[in-house]
Formats: structure tokens, C-alpha cells, sequence
């Protein structure tokens, strides 16, 4: 049986709902007043009060202990964001703490939040002076701040990302954050969101990111393919992304042999052609060269699926050298390509080099 | 309680008085007729007889038409039988002589006047069964039921009633000795001219005493009609004073004007076709200007604005109506429903009347009790016309909860924390007003002794602060109360982890109302409890009313306006809560 203060407060908190929300948004609009118009001092006949905005931080910080914070109360937090950022030179001028009050507002907006919960959707009023953002909260910003920042503008790319500067305006600086390491799980999941929330600055990023910063992401298929409207879009945004690290200079040697196996599990359940993708011949002349016959595995299970021998010159003795160097991947290559075959991918003379190859191994006498 | 004893034996007796003087017998009279069922009663037994008496005579006596019959009957058969009669049969008598009507119509306009009386006492002791039972609940709710009760007893006119009762008996007596001076001025001239003599002195003599009742309250010969002509004069004095001094002033003088125009017209005969003006006009019309002239010069004396006209007036010819659907602007409360306004209104109203007047005179300590827990959670001074606060007597309730060396009696710890809270309430909206008004509701001298655990310490602690600051001060000046103000606001929001919801929301309460008066030094209150780190966690185990009220205060810190309708709203949930609370309690258990 519940107790008498818990059912009480079940009671009083459905009658007081309304207030809370109104009285909130009174708060809100006080917030918004106070930094809009920074006032150093104000006089009243009892004597003279110091700025307000020195408040602020205190009622801030105090709210980012709320943990049951309304949802209207992250729409706002975000508006604050925008009224400090344009008002950044006043503040300033009259209270230095401008970039405190910034994350705090982030905080208190965003910190409560389950950055899971793909389907909840808060509705962000996005304006020009919240790109000014993305300079302090990297800069300056700890990990906790850039989640913040991330969670509110993955919020905002799923849903209005093509009214608004997103994500994409930020990626120059997605790709160096190997400072912040070991992630927090938060960060971490924030990050590949953002990554693959990215649309078509996903092959910059994938040209530029750190290898550390990949590591340190430790990306599995779970992160990517997890419970949501928009899953196929974020798989193939991550497929093409690690097509393009692959395929980058250095991407070959340093990209590490999960994010290999991830691509192509990512390319099993992918619908993307990937026909426009410009194939790079030098990944298997690399990775031969290096001997590293596991990732050549993954690579040519790749390329067979998306180019082809036909646009892949180089692919079948390829292939014929990973068999004859490394025979233990050809069950798995065989697993990987019916695997692919399964979804669609056209991959029929693979099965004939497939069937040379049991001839080569078995020789003429093998039935 | 004490005061409802005294209050139902008055009336008790009264009504008791009344109908031990218009006992049953009359009723059974009435009724059997049989004057030998009656019991000891004055006026029961006093006008049966006479009624009874009266009753034969409204009828032809059949004994005298015998009589008549008989004598006609002698009379034709011996026509010398009585010399100078002739036989004739005597007329039969249809109609009661006009006499007998008018003593009946007296005696029974009495007795049935009296039998009213009765009936009405009857039913003022089932009303007063009726205030004295009660509706059970917790004590405050009872409280609150009986003060609806008096307040309803007051309202109407109860008391009225009762004290018609005597009113109706005096007249039921001035009609039985208006029947029996008709009945004996029929029978008797001579006594009934002793009668009426008696019966003019009688009611020259009430008259004599309920003027002089009327004219002063010190004199004894009190009786209802004194006292309801006089509470009348009362009311109508300052408004027909200023009508009928002029007309009587008009009229005394008249006769002065008359004779100075006659003897103006004799001195100053008139000329030959010459109008001659009539006096009464001349005299009305310099009359009328006098009048006109002295209203016009009042009027502009007084009013400087025709809005403030309309305002005086109002003030003057009623109260001030509490505000209804229409007068509350919207503007002031945004999303309060003016109907929930009225409705705190009239409640709070009603509560300020409950808790002063239990405080002001019940001694039962379970009742000052209840009253001292609720007057934290009232809305004082709310108008001009409201009820001062029953400060003192809270003050006492508090300084009787301590020992000789300030330390709480075993379990009146209770009682010391409501008291102190109220005494920080009352202190806290009185500074609302102002400072000055605040100083007549000075808090208590704390000494550290007393300092305890729970939420005791945490007011008294509070206190203490505070008062140090004050009291050590030599001078007056508001500095010392600014510091007092923030001392004792630094000490309220810092809410120990091990006190309960009430008193959360009683103490964010506290601080509303201190942020609402505008001190100028005031801290940002940090919601929540606070932790070994030096920060406030547990935020979400605040009550929301607490929570709304802290939000207000970073609204009111924030140069936000908040309005006092708000305020009083927010006070009011926390007050129902409370009450909320209890009855959840009544329920599960």
C-alpha cells in the first residue's frame, strides 16, 4: 500500500501540474529579460541592488540539479543559448561569466536528458546566433558541455536539419576530440550519433578524423543499428563514412580491423548502392603489401559488393592471393558474400572464382 | 469550548424563561379546554381563566332566553303578575354585543401571540441542539464548522429571534390588559376605570424605561427594544441628521420669519400696484439657496477628482466588495482564475476570523493548538478592514513552550515550532507592508540554549540570527534590519536534509514572502538539501509547492514582476495541501 505523503503527493503534483508549467515559463521569461538587458546596477529608494545577472548562475546551477525537469524547460534552456550568445559582448561588459552561463544554460537544457530515448522529440527554435555555439563549447567546453552541444543539435538534425545549419557546421571539429579520452558513455554515444547525423560531410570528417578519436569510439554494430525511424539513413551515413576513412591515406594502416568487420556488416544490411563511390585502387596494393590478409578479407568482401570485378580491375587476383596467402578467410569471405548476396548485392562471379579456386585446391583428380 | 457553553446557556435560558411563562397549559387549553391540566405558568394560567371566561359570552346565554320565554309565558297567563309589562316574547339575540367582540378578539390575539412565542422558543432550541453538535473530523476542521456556525448565527438574525421572544410576551400581555379593561368597562365602569388607569401607568412606565434604555447604554432598565432602538438611532443618525436639522431648523423658524415679514409689511406698506411676494415662498427659496450653497462648498472641500468621489462614497455608504469575476483584471493573473481569487478570499477571510477569535478567547490547548498551526498558513492584513493578527497570544503560546533555562518542555516541541513559525509569518508579511508596521510585530529574543534538532532548531536558529543582529544594535536605522532580513533569509533556505514537507513548503513560503519585500541584499536560495560536498542534491524530493516557491523567488530576484494575487494563490495551495494532507491521512488509515 502506497504511503499517505507518496499518494498526497501523487494527488497535488496532478493538480499543480498547470502551475508548475507557468510558473516555469514565468521564470523563463525573467531569465530571458535579465540577459537581454544586462543593467550593471539598479537603484531603488531602499539602496542600490547589484546586477541580477550575478544571480543567474546560482538559479542555473540550482536547476541543473532538477532531475524532473519539464521538457519545455530544454526548449528554453536552448533559447537562453541564443539570447547569451548574441548578447555576448554586453554580458561581458557588465558580467564576465557569459561562457559560465552558456554551459549552464546547455546543462541545465540538455544534461537530464536519456541520450538513448531516440524517440522523444523536443522542439528547438534554431537561430543564427546559436553557430556562435560551436567556437566556446569546443574550445572551451569540458566533455559533459560538448554532449550537451551534440544532444542539442542531434536533436535538432533529426528533425530540422535542412532548415537549419546542423551538425554539418560543425564537423571541422568532430574529428579532434581525441583530448577528451576515455569517453563517457554519454559522449561516446553522442559522438556516433553525430557522426552519422552528418548527411554529406560525412566523407570530410572520414578524410580528416583522428584515428584516436575512432579507437576511442570503439563503434559496434548495436551503436548504429539501434531502435530508430531514421536507422537506414544513420547505417549508410556510417557506411559511407568508413568508406571514406578506408580509402584515406592513412586509413588503410591505422584504422583499426573492427571497423573493418563493422563495414561490412554495415554493407550486409545496407540499401545504399554506393555506385558513385570512387574506387580506390591502392587499399589492396597497401594492404597486401602490409600482410594484413584480415583486413585485405574485409576489403574485398567490400569491393565485390559494391564495385565489382568489373570496376575493380585488380579484384579477382586479389582475391585468388588472399586464398592462396591466407586460406582461413575464404570461409569467411564466402560467409560475408552470401551474407551480401542475401541483401541484394549482385555477386555471381564471385561464386565462379569461388569455384575455380575449389579446383585449384582440390586439383584435377579431387571428384 | 468554554465559550460555546456560556454562549448556548444565555440563550438556553432565555428561551427556557419563555417557555416556563407560556407553558403548556395554555396550548392545552386550547386544545381540552380543562383550566384544571394547567400547570404553574403567570401568564398561562393568568389569561386561560380570562380567555375562558370571554368564550362563554361570545355565545346568546340560553339561561336568559329561558328567563325572557318564562316571563312571557307568566305574563300571558296572569297579566297582573307584574304590573306595567305586556306578555311580548323577548327578541333572540343573533349578534354578540361589539364588547365581547373586541375583549375576545384582544384576548385571543394575546394568547395566540403568546402561543407563537412558544413555538418560536421551541425552535430556538433545536437551532442551538443544532450549533452545539458536531460534525466531527480532525480539531481544525471542527473548528472551522463551528466558526461557520457563528458566523451563520451572526449572519442571521438569530439573535433577533430570541430576544423578540420577551417582545412578543410584553405584547401579548398589553393586549390581555386591553381585553380585560373592554371586558370591564362592559360590565362595569368603575372598575374598569381602575383598570385602565393601572394598564396606563403599566405602559407609561415600559415606555419611561425603554427611552431611558434607548438613551444609555449604562442604564440598567435594559430591555430589547431599548437596545434595538438605540443600535437603530445608531444607524440612522448621521444619515437623517443632515436632512432633518434643516427642515427642523426651517420649521422652529418659521414662525420667527413670519413675524419679521409682518412687521416688515407693516412698517413698509406697499405701493399702489405693487406685487407683494408671498412669505413662505421668500423664506423656502433663501432657504433652498442656504442649502445649496453649503453642499456645494462641502462637496468641493471634500473631493478633489470625480473618481475619487465615487471611491469616498463607496467607502462610505458600504464595504468594500470583496473582488468578483469582473472586478479582478486579467492582466493581474495571467492563469489564475479570478474565481479561485474570490474563492481564497472568502476562505482566508473566514480563517482570520477562526484562528483570532479562538486565540483571542478559548484557553483549551488543543485548540490553540490547532489555531497556532493554522495561522501560518494565513493571508494577514489582506484589507484595511482585516482583523490584527492575535500576535501576543501566539508570542505567549510560544514563551510558555520553554523552561526557566530556555530549554522546550518534553513534548511541546510542537507547539514551540507552530508558534515560531507563525510568529516569522506574521513578521514576514507584516514587512511586506512596511518596515515600520513590521517593528509592531517583533520577533522573540533567542538564546543559543534553546537550540535544539529538526525543524525547531532550524526557526530557531533563524531567529537567532536574526535578533542577534537587531538587538545588539544600538540605533534603529534599517542597516541593522537589512542584515537582520538577510541573516534570517540565509538561515531559512538552507533546509536540513532531516525536516518533512510541511515544513519545506511552510519555509519557501517564508522566503517568498521575504523576496516579495523586496530586500535588497537577498542570496539566490539553492533548492534542495545540502550535501557533504557543499552543493544541494535530493532536489526532486522538495515538494512542488516549494518548488514553485523557490521559483518565484529567483523570478522576484530576477527583477520579474510577481503579482501578490499569485502570491496569495500560491500561499493557499501550500494551506490546502496541508489540510489535503490530512484528510489523505484519515483516509488510508
Amino acid at each position: 500500500m502506497p504511503s499517505p505523503i507518496s499518494l498526497f503527493e501523487l494527488l497535488m503534483s496532478s493538480f499543480t501540474s498547470d502551475r508548475l508549467e507557468r510558473i516555469t515559463a514565468q521564470l523563463h521569461q525573467a531569465i530571458i529579460t535579465v540577459i537581454t538587458v544586462s543593467i550593471p546596477h539598479r537603484q531603488t529608494p531602499i539602496g542600490v541592488f547589484e546586477n541580477p545577472l550575478r544571480s543567474l548562475p546560482d538559479i542555473l546551477r540550482s536547476l541543473t540539479v532538477w532531475k524532473s525537469r519539464p521538457r519545455s524547460l530544454t526548449s528554453w534552456a536552448y533559447e537562453w543559448c541564443s539570447v547569451i550568445c548574441e548578447r555576448c559582448p554586453d554580458l561581458e561588459a557588465n558580467y564576465s561569466g557569459s561562457r559560465e552561463l552558456l554551459f549552464l544554460s546547455l546543462e541545465v537544457g540538455f544534461r537530464h536528458l536519456d541520450f538513448r530515448a531516440k524517440h522523444e522529440y523536443i522542439r528547438l527554435t534554431h537561430t543564427e546566433h546559436h553557430r556562435r555555439m560551436v567556437d566556446v563549447v569546443f574550445k572551451h567546453g569540458t566533455d559533459e558541455v560538448i554532449a550537451d552541444f551534440l544532444h542539442a543539435w542531434t536533436q535538432l538534425g533529426q528533425h530540422s536539419c535542412y532548415q537549419h545549419p546542423s551538425l554539418h557546421t560543425c564537423a571541422s571539429r568532430l574529428v579532434d576530440l581525441q583530448h577528451l579520452q576515455p569517453f563517457s558513455p554519454r559522449l561516446r554515444h553522442l559522438l556516433i550519433s553525430s557522426i552519422g547525423s552528418t548527411k554529406h560531410k560525412v566523407r570530410q570528417i572520414g578524410n580528416e578524423i583522428s584515428f584516436d578519436v575512432l579507437d576511442g569510439l570503439r563503434v559496434c554494430v548495436e551503436d548504429i543499428c539501434v531502435e530508430d525511424f531514421r536507422v537506414d539513413e544513420f547505417r549508410d551515413n556510417w557506411a559511407d563514412f568508413l568508406l571514406s576513412v578506408i580509402q584515406s591515406v592513412d586509413g588503410t594502416h591505422f584504422l583499426s580491423y573492427p571497423y573493418w568487420e563493422l563495414m561490412v556488416e554495415l554493407l550486409a544490411s545496407s540499401t545504399m548502392s554506393f555506385r558513385g563511390t570512387i574506387y580506390s585502387p591502392l587499399v589492396i596494393g597497401s594492404l597486401e603489401d602490409a600482410r594484413e590478409w584480415h583486413k585485405l578479407g574485409c576489403w574485398i568482401a567490400i569491393v565485390w559488393a559494391i564495385w565489382g570485378p568489373d570496376g575493380a580491375a585488380n579484384l579477382e587476383p586479389a582475391t585468388l592471393s588472399l586464398f592462396h596467402n591466407q586460406p582461413g578467410t575464404f570461409q569467411k569471405l564466402e560467409r560475408w558474400i552470401e551474407a551480401l548476396q542475401r541483401r541484394g548485392w549482385n555477386i555471381e562471379q564471385f561464386q565462379s572464382l569461388c569455384e575455380q579456386r575449389n579446383l585449384n585446391v582440390a586439383g584435377p583428380d579431387t571428384p | 469550548m468554554e465559550y460555546d457553553a456560556d454562549y448556548v446557556k444565555k440563550y438556553d435560558e432565555d428561551l427556557n424563561t419563555t417557555l416556563i411563562f407560556v407553558r403548556r397549559p395554555t396550548l392545552l387549553f386550547v386544545l381540552a379546554a380543562d383550566p384544571l391540566t394547567s400547570q404553574a405558568g403567570l401568564f398561562s394560567a393568568v389569561s386561560s381563566a380570562f380567555v375562558l371566561d370571554v368564550q362563554s359570552k361570545l355565545q346568546p346565554d340560553p339561561n336568559e332566553q329561558s328567563a325572557a320565554l318564562l316571563r312571557a309565558i307568566l305574563l300571558t297567563l296572569n297579566q297582573s303578575a307584574i304590573p306595567g309589562e305586556s306578555p311580548t316574547v323577548p327578541p333572540i339575540q343573533e349578534n354578540t354585543p361589539s364588547g365581547i367582540t373586541t375583549t375576545s378578539c384582544l384576548m385571543y390575539a394575546s394568547l395566540l401571540v403568546s402561543l407563537l412565542a412558544a413555538f418560536i422558543a421551541m425552535l430556538g432550541k433545536q437551532w442551538l441542539n443544532r450549533y452545539l453538535r458536531n460534525t466531527g473530523g480532525s480539531m481544525i476542521e471542527r473548528c472551522g464548522d463551528r466558526q461557520r456556525k457563528l458566523e451563520g448565527l451572526e449572519r442571521w438574525p438569530f439573535h433577533s429571534f430570541v430576544e423578540s421572544l420577551p417582545m412578543m410576551l410584553q405584547l401579548a400581555l398589553l393586549l390581555l390588559a386591553c381585553g380585560l379593561c373592554r371586558q370591564t368597562i362592559y360590565i362595569n365602569t368603575s372598575v374598569a376605570s381602575v383598570l385602565i388607569t393601572l394598564t396606563a401607568l403599566g405602559v407609561l412606565f415600559y415606555l419611561s424605561i425603554v427611552i431611558a434604555g434607548a438613551s444609555s447604554y449604562a442604564c440598567p432598565f435594559q430591555t430589547p427594544v431599548s437596545t434595538a432602538l438605540r443600535n437603530s438611532w445608531k444607524e440612522i443618525r448621521p444619515r437623517i441628521t443632515p436632512v432633518v436639522l434643516p427642515i427642523l431648523r426651517i420649521i422652529l423658524r418659521l414662525p420667527l420669519k413670519l413675524a419679521f415679514w409682518r412687521r416688515f409689511q407693516r412698517s413698509h406698506p406697499p405701493n399702489p400696484g405693487e406685487d407683494i411676494p408671498t412669505p413662505w415662498f421668500s423664506a423656502l427659496y433663501s432657504r433652498w439657496w442656504n442649502l445649496r450653497w453649503k453642499i456645494q462648498s462641502r462637496i468641493c472641500a471634500t473631493f478633489h477628482h470625480p473618481l475619487a468621489i465615487t471611491s469616498t462614497l463607496r467607502c462610505r455608504l458600504c464595504r468594500p466588495p470583496l473582488p468578483t469575476d469582473s472586478s479582478i483584471p486579467e492582466k493581474f493573473t495571467p492563469w489564475l482564475a479570478p474565481k479561485d481569487l474570490a474563492a481564497f478570499l472568502r476562505t482566508n477571510g473566514s480563517d482570520v476570523r477562526c484562528v483570532s477569535w479562538i486565540l483571542r478567547n478559548i484557553t483549551d490547548p488543543e485548540a490553540v493548538e490547532a489555531a497556532v498551526r493554522l495561522v501560518g498558513t494565513i493571508r494577514w492584513f489582506e484589507d484595511q478592514a482585516a482583523i490584527e493578527p492575535p500576535y501576543d497570544e501566539i508570542f505567549s503560546a510560544f514563551e510558555g513552550c520553554f523552561d526557566s533555562t530556555k530549554e522546550v518542555y518534553p513534548g511541546l516541541e510542537d507547539r514551540a515550532y507552530y508558534s515560531l513559525r507563525a510568529i516569522l509569518w506574521i513578521h514576514a508579511l507584516a514587512n511586506c507592508r512596511s518596515r515600520e508596521f513590521a517593528r509592531k510585530f517583533h520577533l522573540p529574543i533567542i538564546s543559543k540554549v534553546t537550540l535544539g534538532q529538526g525543524g525547531l532548531s532550524h526557526l530557531l536558529n533563524a531567529c537567532y540570527k536574526s535578533t542577534n543582529g537587531y538587538y545588539n544594535s544600538t540605533n534603529s536605522h534599517y542597516n541593522s534590519i537589512n542584515s537582520r532580513y538577510s541573516d534570517l533569509f540565509e538561515t531559512l533556505y538552507t533546509t536540513p536534509r532531516e525536516t518533512n514537507h510541511i515544513h519545506m513548503r511552510s519555509v519557501s513560503n517564508l522566503i517568498l514572502h521575504l523576496a516579495w519585500a523586496k530586500q535588497s541584499d537577498l542570496q539566490v536560495p539553492c533548492i534542495g538539501y545540502p550535501d557533504s560536498a557543499g552543493g544541494y542534491g535530493d532536489w526532486d524530493t522538495i515538494p512542488v509547492d516549494a518548488t514553485l516557491n523557490y521559483f518565484l523567488v529567483w523570478c522576484i530576484l530576477l527583477d520579474s514582476p510577481v503579482e501578490e494575487e499569485v502570491l496569495r494563490i500560491q500561499d493557499k495551495s501550500y494551506a490546502v495541501s496541508y489540510f489535503s494532507l490530512r484528510v489523505t491521512h484519515v483516509i488510508v488509515h
